[in-house]
């Protein structure tokens, strides 16, 4: 990294700590702390909801995605914009109306104290957790960068965060996703259009997308009905429907950035705006991957990206099989690389047998230069058994640093501490939120407001502290965008369940609901462990069973044990 | 009016930018479809 890239990184992240420091001042009571004064508008709103999702892990991992699995991720998020429009036309409302601090606010005033509690707790287990990926992220592109020890590296990510998020609370969180939102897309228009202007003079834009269509990378629309396919449209938009109801719903981290809207039209339609903007926004991050993918095909890669895996190999025990394989590898690349440009050229003289012939040639060829990595892989693995053998994480950031000019280099590394920066604080926040609101107040009561703050900022800080830990493992656990989302998979449909039955159900009361998400969650955990399900589905099941099981458990306890019946809040 | 009843400031009634929103939803599957079709 140049020195302007040093600059254009630290200047950006000091901006950005120092606009949330400012934004964030004078914040004397809990609602102004944890619902920045319920002031905001609809536009930061939808930037702050984004922001919140689109961690670095979504800039890291989505384009290796698309380079090892195609564009089929997209499929993932179909379900967001109808859950846009169901929680515009039911949860807005709701809390809104009742004036809630958290989601899980809402349950017991339905519900019963055990029920809030229970729901507040499985979002502080899953969310607790999935936030130690969230700062993973950064640290491993510092760590690649300049060799700092991993956990130096996670304690300097998280106190910048820690910074601006204990001292402003939910205000410097929202304005400084804003900013971190204007980073995040400055920095992937840049690489989009650097990645294009690297192809070799004479291939185009849609020549570059042909080479990726036939290499089975446009695959971005799956309709066949299978429930072991991992992603599909089928379990994309039913799927990817109740994980986002879930998500956006019942989720702190999302529904705190919604509720500081100043009226319930400034929060729907920053809901629906993240539901226009979000699957073309995806699109285009895993095209960019696509566009990574493609660039590999006329410069050669490396067998591995992942540099300290490959140093490794270099010096085990298997280095003299581990420099065969690169050796085979660069020759199979060189034989790809050939063979993509005949296969332009048979296109551009316009004859379809001599291009179906290229483009024969040009999958054995891949399928050859596939093979041999996947030998490099486990070359890899039987030199270092703790590597997992996965470098999907690693393929654009290893593209950003060997291939950008620099100074962009440097912006486009701020967009990815940006977007870790911006989720991050969401959460810590939201948990900080969690625990004050749905357990610290609802033990000793509603205590002075500049005591709450400063236990919420402690609680905070706490949440930080514990993310960090969790840290250390998430360099084993694989594609980070796919483990997050695994993670909430099993806990998000038992939240959403209970949200539904509170909802729209009326006649299930409490001890009903409680049990059944029990059950319910003990259903998905099974799933997860007995079968191979594709962990979209496990949103549905775990949703269902609480809906089945609660009607279930209602029609059988007697009318007395159920008469702990609770003012609706619907 | 209260702040349920308060209409979108575009396209008058709250229906029709769910509408608008679902809608864009089926414009992008059909045109991602498209797309793999055509680059195939």
């Amino acid at each position: 990294m140049s020195r302007l890239d040093w600059i254009i990184l630290g200047g950006a992240l000091a901006f950005v700590v120092l606009f949330g420091l400012w934004k964030g001042r004078r914040r004397r009571d809990s609602e102004a702390y944890l619902l920045s004064g319920r002031d905001a508008r609809w536009t930061t709103i939808c930037l702050s909801i984004m922001a919140t999702q689109a961690s670095a892990i979504t800039f890291l991992s989505t384009p290796g995605q698309a380079y090892v699995d195609g564009m089929r991720f997209v499929q993932f998020y179909l379900g967001l914009p109808l859950a846009m429009v169901v929680l515009s036309v039911t949860a807005v409302p709701i809390f809104h109306r009742l004036k809630v601090f958290t989601a899980y606010e809402y349950l017991e005033g339905r519900f019963d104290l055990k029920t809030r509690t229970l729901a507040a707790m499985l979002f502080l287990l899953q969310r607790g957790l999935a936030v130690g990926f969230t700062i993973y992220a950064p640290a491993l592109v510092l760590s690649v960068l300049l060799g700092w020890n991993l956990q130096v590296n996670l304690v300097l990510v998280a106190s910048l965060v820690m910074i601006y998020t204990v001292t402003g609370g939910t205000r410097a969180v929202s304005w400084a996703q804003s900013l971190q939102m204007v980073i995040i897309t400055g920095g992937m228009l840049v690489a989009g259009f650097m990645v294009v202007r690297q192809l070799p003079s004479g291939v185009s834009f849609p020549e570059a997308l042909h080479v990726a269509g036939v290499l089975g990378r446009l695959n971005a629309i799956d309709t066949s009905f299978e429930l072991n396919t991992r992603y599909n449209l089928w379990s994309g938009l039913i799927g990817g429907f109740f994980l986002m109801l879930s998500y956006f719903g019942t989720d702190q981290s999302q529904v705190q950035r919604y509720l500081t809207g100043q009226t319930v039209t400034q929060s729907r339609l920053g809901l629906l705006a993240n539901g226009l903007l979000k699957v073309p926004m995806q699109f285009l991050i895993l095209l960019l991957g696509v566009l990574v993918f493609v660039y590999y095909q006329f410069t050669a890669p490396p067998v591995f990206f992942n540099p300290v895996a490959v140093a490794k190999a270099r010096a085990g025990a298997e280095a003299a099989a581990f420099q065969r394989a690169e050796r085979d590898y660069r020759q199979a690349t060189d034989t790809r690389i050939e063979k993509v440009n005949g296969f332009l050229k048979a296109r551009q003289g316009g004859n379809a047998a001599s291009e179906a012939q290229a483009r024969l040639e040009l999958l054995a060829a891949d399928a050859r230069a596939q093979g041999v990595r996947k030998g490099a892989v486990e070359v890899i693995r039987r030199s270092d058994p703790s590597s997992n053998g996965n470098d999907v994480n690693y393929i654009f950031l290893s593209y950003v640093l060997h291939s950008l000019p620099a100074g962009l280099i440097g912006l486009v590394l701020a967009a990815v501490f940006s977007a870790s920066m911006s989720s991050m604080s969401a959460e810590i926040n939201a948990l900080g939120a969690t625990t004050v609101v749905d357990i610290w107040r609802r033990l000793l009561g509603k205590q002075d407001p500049a005591r709450e703050v400063w236990v919420s900022r402690i609680a905070t800080f706490a949440w930080g502290c514990f993310a960090l830990a969790f840290a250390q493992y998430a360099s084993r656990l694989g594609s980070l965008v796919e483990a997050v989302n695994i993670l909430g998979s099993l806990f998000y449909g038992t939240i959403l369940g209970i949200f539904l039955v509170a909802f729209y159900v009326k006649r299930v009361k409490g001890g009903a609901a409680f049990w059944a998400a029990l059950v319910a969650q003990a259903v998905v955990l099974a799933c997860f462990v007995f079968t191979r399900i594709s962990f979209l589905w496990f949103n549905v099941v775990g949703c269902l069973c609480v809906v089945v099981f609660a009607l279930l458990f209602h029609s059988l306890a007697p009318p007395r044990a159920e008469g702990e019946a609770q003012a609706p809040g619907a | 009016m209260t702040q349920l009843e308060e209409p979108p400031p575009v396209l008058g009634s709250w229906n029709r930018l769910y509408a608008l929103v679902l809608g864009a939803l089926v414009l992008c599957i059909a045109l991602f479809y498209l797309f793999g079709r055509v680059f195939r």
